[in-house]
């Protein structure tokens, strides 16, 4: 049903001249812009269901991630007795906590900047990050979250 | 000594700070911003660390995640280069709660030099001369006022306590212009600044800028070098700087270089620091300011004193002592600095980012490049221009001269203008070429022949 809509507004766009058109409801963004090869294309997190269209699709979008902001030691949960807070496959809601980055003996949570499942984590415990580098390898998903592993009260 | 230097700053003075490490046998940590992925620094030093986005605002002033690089990569010393945050007296005092070295003088050192006030009050106990003038803002129903003109001596010139860039200036000949000159002085500083606070201060005409580079050990030892000229400047900021001055002799030498020492000793300083001073063409110095870091044209004393001031700079932060025993240092030969900015001369100065197509370094005898370029390299926008500094030495001054004549031909940089025509016709000047060129130099000189309507 949202490929249909995106057909839709494909054909809209085609039909105009506008260079370009963006559609947004309930949270998810689409937005298309006219380039010299007419290249469409989506706003990566916020737009899970239009994962990268494109006209010619012979080069495979890169994966979507989930960086780092800040530098420091990247922990998979937040407590050191914890569980993960996230694992392969888990589906987490924009701004839920996916790990825990510790810089100057502070804690800070790395949330999700949109609803997303986790493919696979690309940091092991316990290692340094620095700022833009990949934590999570995900994918859209726009559906509800599922509970986290080792849920807590 | 320090095992792991984290380097808080890109660029030529990045690149400078990784060689002195490497050979002294210390490990070197690069950090950079997304726009410096691909900076020499970062691929010169043995690790680095990304620490945010292009604004210097968010990366190389970004001082958690410079904490926290240092952290990471367990370096024990961060060394803060020039510009940034070498002159931040907060970032000194965190790095010293976080257990890591600052390669530079204490926090209250940097605080007591930072506070332009406070600087001249301490220099003022200290018998270093200050430009005599008003202590604060001058009123004009102060019935004191001209009687405190007539001491400082006219001309004086009004100056906005939160002036810059020219505006709020007014210099004053005679005492019948006093009044008047401070009201529109006022007025401006209202308009421009918000606030209409004026001092008043004398005027050095014809000043020439004049520094001493200081070395100092935590053990209260305090030698100064050969003194720098860098008269020959764009709106405050050096385009050229050489060592000796031409116009100062032994005996100035010694008595700017004994006040160079008594600023440094007033404040407690360790390590490489240089003092600022203009002087009037009668041979009367007054401070300036204290740089408390290791400058831009540190090179040029390098050049005619045989010292690598970054070596010694991180030796005296790590407690080591000034390994020579006389108080003065004497200086080899002549030594030129000219700065290679991406900037166009002939339009205003103004930036020119792109990329760099060719570049062919100019070579030996004599001459030194300190530079981060390279073919290919594309010179982000987010910071300030400087690509190279071409340094020289001869026997004599004219011999250095001659040689920056040859080594500004050589120097080829393809892709993006460059202020090598503009040093190119300094070099040819005859009032630079005679030693005579005063801080106006550029704007009296320059400004016409460079936009080829001479």
């Amino acid at each position: 049903m949202v490929n249909k809509r995106l057909e839709e507004l494909l054909e809209f766009a085609e039909s105009t001249d506008l260079q370009e058109v963006v559609w947004e409801k309930k949270g998810a963004l689409i937005s298309f812009r006219r380039s010299a090869f007419s290249d469409v294309h989506s706003k990566s997190m916020e737009t899970p269901a239009a994962a990268s269209v494109a006209n010619e699709p012979s080069q495979p979008p890169e994966p979507m991630t989930i960086k780092s902001t800040m530098v420091g030691t990247f922990y998979r949960s937040d407590s050191p007795n914890r569980p993960p807070l996230v694992v392969e496959g888990t589906v987490v809601a924009s701004g839920q906590p996916v790990a825990a980055i510790e810089a100057m003996k502070i804690m800070k949570d790395v949330l999700s900047p949109a609803s997303c499942k986790i493919v696979k984590a690309l940091v092991a415990n316990g290692h340094p990050v620095e700022y833009g580098q990949p934590l999570f390898e995900v994918e859209p998903e726009p559906l509800t979250p599922s509970p986290l592993p080792g849920e807590r009260v | 000594m320090f095992k792991k230097v984290l380097i808080a700053n890109r660029g030529e003075i990045a690149v400078r700070i990784i060689r002195a490490c490497r050979e002294m046998g210390l490990k070197t940590v690069a950090v950079h911003s997304e726009a410096d992925n691909d900076s020499m620094h970062v691929k010169m030093a043995d690790e680095s660390v990304c620490i945010g986005p292009g604004p210097a605002s968010e990366s190389y002033l970004n001082i958690p995640n410079i904490i926290s690089a240092a952290e990471i990569s367990g370096a024990d010393a961060i060394h803060p280069g020039y510009g940034f945050l070498s002159e931040n007296p907060y970032f000194a005092d965190v790095c010293e709660s976080c257990h890591i070295h600052f390669i530079g003088p204490s926090k209250e050192a940097i605080e007591r030099m930072g506070d332009k006030a406070a600087a001249r009050e301490t220099m003022r106990k200290a018998d270093v001369p200050i430009v005599p003038g008003s202590d604060g803002p001058v009123s004009i129903d102060d019935a004191g006022l001209p009687k405190l003109a007539r001491k400082i001596g006219y001309p004086v010139i009004v100056k906005a306590v939160a002036g810059g860039g020219g505006r709020g200036l007014r210099v004053v000949a005679n005492e019948s212009e006093l009044l008047p000159a401070i009201e529109v002085a006022q007025t401006e500083a209202k308009k421009a600044f918000g606030n209409g606070d004026v001092y008043i201060e004398k005027y050095i005409e014809k000043p020439r800028h004049i520094e001493f580079q200081i070395v100092a050990d935590a053990k209260g030892r305090v030698i100064y070098l050969p003194e720098r000229e860098c008269s020959i400047q764009r709106r405050h900021q050096k385009l050229i700087e050489e060592s000796p001055s031409p116009f100062v002799d032994s005996s100035l030498r010694r008595k700017m270089g004994k006040a160079a020492r008594r600023a440094a000793e007033a404040v407690d300083y360790v390590t490489v620091g240089t003092v600022e001073f203009l002087v009037d063409p009668e041979g009367d110095f007054y401070f300036l300011e204290m740089n408390t870091r290791i400058q831009v044209e540190h090179t040029v004393t390098e050049m005619v004193t045989g010292l690598d001031l970054v070596r010694e700079q991180i030796r005296l932060a790590a407690g080591e002592r000034i390994a020579y025993d006389r108080d003065d240092y004497p200086a080899r030969g002549h030594a030129i600095e000219c700065r290679i900015n991406a900037e166009d001369p002939e339009h205003d100065f103004r930036p020119s980012p792109g990329i760099i197509t060719q570049l062919i370094l100019p070579g030996p005898p004599g001459v030194r490049v300190d530079t981060h370029l390279y073919t290919g390299y594309t010179i982000p926008t987010y910071y300030d221009s400087l690509l190279a500094k071409l340094i020289v030495i001869g026997d004599n001054r004219e011999e250095a001269i001659k040689r920056m004549q040859r080594a500004l031909n050589e120097f080829k940089i393809d892709g993006v203008k460059t202020t090598i025509p503009l040093f190119q016709k300094v070099m040819e000047h005859e009032v630079f070429r005679k030693g005579e060129a005063y801080t106006d130099f550029i704007g009296k000189y320059m400004t016409a022949s460079t936009n080829g309507t001479q």
